[in-house]
């Protein structure tokens, strides 16, 4: 469904992306981890066609995405604020999502019903516009407006960042319950909130793939030991 | 906006300067100190009706402020009278000043024209903190704006058809002003009566949040209807949300409408050839969607991501946007034909200038605003705002007023003013034709920018 080949990025001398090989297939719930710096929005970006890779291509379903743009049918993402319009409210937002997207308004509000309980009440019906709603709420505007396309791939970049530890689990909760032929590819330095929702983890570091787990019992531990004995250097 | 303040500020200094001898040369019965009265209270009434749209008390620094250990009655009060030095209040003064010293201090002597210039600028606070109050009102019931306006041009038309004579009494009192001084003392109080009005009521509001209520009231208007008629309707109903309610972009938009008012002044004047004409009609049938074209990306720039990663294809985007922009353009245009009444040479001026405009300037400034890297902030502030502009896009403006001007001279030169207009409002024509040419080249540059224009707007 999404195959990655020979994907290769660089700014000045730093190596961003470097994916000589990756395939996601259809309903994968897929957790990318990494430092900062490690290269998971970049990676992210590539597969948007937001950035140009130096070379290599980012495949979903037929298409190369930088051939068409059908592929964009089939995808919805949340990275960050620049995937909110902030002088609309929220619920203008999810309107013209829904339009673009050609969503009726019954079938949207049915779509952002089980949101209900993440939005506490702060997003629907809220006379505000989005640029004067709090940091987490602008995030959860973002995400609901991702899923309102219920598409066969979601991207969300830290999507726990920003959010209160109850809208945390509740998100945890949300991620999990969306259709089981989703693919959810969602990048967290969250190792907790990201080994409970995928079954996948890929671990970036320096642009590259070092890692590549299908999650147990024992990811957490896997996860937080590697993280520490990065952190663990002589040199401290 | 830079030029207009410039270009006003230019007018209204030599206005004051030669008031007297302007006077002189026209050959007006009227007492020339009468008129200049009434002349002053017809830009009062005109002022106030302006400010209630423009004027804005800085809720920014209210809330910036807010946060700081300063009891909130001093931030009121020093918003408030921070108020008083907005160009709304300093820009008249370029013609008070001078005409009071030219005009008046030879007639009533040196206290006299102080005090006068003293009131004058004390009935501007006046309306600084009226406009601030009726706003007010209007900001919980729109319509009450087309109220104060159809009040503020009854009192216009009542007095200058002398229905009532308040010109009159309006000078009158200021005549009284400059022979025995004291009257000038009651302005300050009234100023203070309505300061400490408005100063009530701010300070009754617990706190300012982002609460719309309170906001201007053409940003609650949501343009739901344009959105349910089609991709463009979409488009369309979000450009004018964009529009109105960032207050950059509402600022400029008003402004550059209220210019097509300008022709009033320019048309009654017959000493202008066809050529400076023909840049007018540019000017006008265009400034408003030209400005907008040329940041057109920029001002998106912070949703650009969405916009790349939504599934719409960028052509029907691009289309859409170039509809709306040839809507703006019809929405000045047409009305500056009205000037038929003042010079029946107009509407085919315009009508040239309004096909050039939407044929040829509207599809090239649609591409070179994909040149322009940065975004612009666009809920800052409406005048004096550079951020985001660079000289290039000076360049593209002047580049797309003066080629139409320099494809006219020719023929006009050499006596043929008629067919140069033809051949500018043919090219324009031709344009508009070739629309699915000019829309297919804007997407290919489109997809080649768009990495660029990604990475420019992430990063400022």
């Amino acid at each position: 469904m999404i195959e990655i080949n020979d994907l290769f990025k660089k700014y000045g001398n730093t190596v961003a992306t470097d994916v000589p090989q990756l395939s996601i297939s259809s309903g994968e719930r897929i957790g990318l981890v990494g430092n900062n710096g490690a290269g998971k929005t970049t990676l992210i970006s590539l597969m948007l066609d937001l950035i140009k890779a130096d070379r290599g291509s980012v495949r979903i379903f037929d298409d190369v995405i930088t051939e068409n743009e059908n592929w964009k049918n089939h995808i919805s993402a949340f990275l960050d604020e620049t995937f909110v319009i902030d002088y609309l409210t929220a619920d203008e937002y999810f309107k013209f999502i829904a339009r673009v997207r050609e969503i009726p308004y019954e079938e949207m509000d049915q779509r952002l019903r089980p949101l209900d309980q993440f939005f506490n009440d702060q997003i629907r019906g809220q006379k505000k516009y989005i640029r004067d709603l709090s940091k987490g709420n602008k995030k959860k505007v973002g995400i609901a407006g991702a899923l309102l396309a219920n598409p066969k791939i979601l991207y969300l970049d830290e999507p726990f960042a920003n959010l209160d530890p109850s809208s945390q689990y509740i998100l945890q909760k949300i991620i999990a319950s969306q259709p089981a032929d989703m693919t959810i590819f969602v990048s967290s330095h969250d190792l907790t909130h990201i080994s409970e929702v995928c079954k996948r983890i890929v671990i970036l570091e320096n642009g590259a793939i070092v890692k590549d787990l299908e999650t147990s019992a024992n990811t957490l531990l896997e996860l937080k030991s590697y993280f520490t004995a990065k952190s663990d250097v002589n040199e401290i | 906006m830079i030029f207009f303040i410039l270009y006003f500020g230019a007018i209204f200094l030599s206005m004051g300067l030669f008031y007297s001898e302007i006077m002189e040369e026209s050959d007006v019965e009227e007492n020339p100190i009468f008129l200049l009265h009434r002349y002053i209270l017809y830009y009062l009434l005109a002022d106030i009706v302006m400010r209630v749209i423009f004027q804005e008390v800085s809720e920014v620094k209210f809330r910036q402020m807010a946060l700081l250990p300063i009891p909130k009655h001093k931030i009121i009060t020093y918003i408030l009278g921070g108020s008083v030095f907005s160009l709304f209040n300093l820009l008249p003064l370029v013609f008070i000043i001078p005409v009071a010293i030219r005009t008046l201090m030879p007639i009533y002597g040196e206290l006299a024209a102080i005090l006068w210039i003293i009131a004058i600028f004390l009935f501007l606070v006046f309306n600084n903190y009226l406009a601030l109050q009726l706003k007010h009102f209007v900001s919980d019931k729109p319509y009450l704006y087309f109220v104060f306006a159809a009040i503020a041009g009854l009192i216009y038309f009542a007095d200058s058809s002398g229905w009532v004579q308040l010109s009159s009494g309006f000078h009158a009192a200021m005549e009284d002003l400059l022979t025995l001084y004291w009257p000038v003392l009651i302005l300050p109080i009234i100023v203070y009566s309505i300061f400490i009005l408005v100063y009530k009521r701010m300070l009754g509001q617990a706190y300012i949040s982002g609460n719309l209520k309170k906001s201007n009231f053409l940003e609650r208007l949501d343009f739901s209807s344009l959105g349910e008629r089609g991709f463009d309707g979409i488009v369309f109903q979000k450009n004018m949300q964009l529009i109105m309610r960032n207050k950059r972009l509402r600022t400029q938009m008003i402004f550059s409408m209220l210019f097509v008012l300008y022709g009033l002044f320019l048309y009654s004047n017959d000493r202008y050839g066809p050529t400076f004409l023909l840049f007018w009609g540019l000017y006008m049938t265009g400034i408003v969607v030209l400005s907008f074209a040329q940041y057109i990306w920029s001002y998106q720039g912070a949703y650009f991501e969405l916009l790349v990663s939504l599934p719409m294809r960028i052509k029907d985007y691009v289309r859409a946007q170039y509809n709306f922009l040839i809507l703006g353009c019809l929405l000045t245009g047409i009305p500056s034909m009205l000037y038929y009444f003042m010079n029946p040479d107009i509407p085919f001026i315009n009508l040239a200038a309004l096909l050039f405009n939407v044929g040829v300037n509207v599809p090239a400034l649609l591409a070179a605003s994909m040149y322009n890297k940065r975004k612009l902030e666009t809920n800052t502030a409406g005048t004096f705002n550079m951020q985001g502009i660079s000289g290039l896009q000076f360049v593209f403006i002047f580049a797309v007023l003066l080629i139409p001007i320099f494809i006219y001279l020719p023929f006009s030169l050499t006596g043929y003013p008629t067919l140069g207009l033809y051949v500018v409002g043919g090219i324009g024509l031709i344009g508009l034709l070739a629309r699915p040419l000019w829309i297919n080249g804007i997407v290919a540059l489109f997809h080649e920018k768009k990495y660029g224009l990604t990475e420019g707007y992430r990063s400022n």
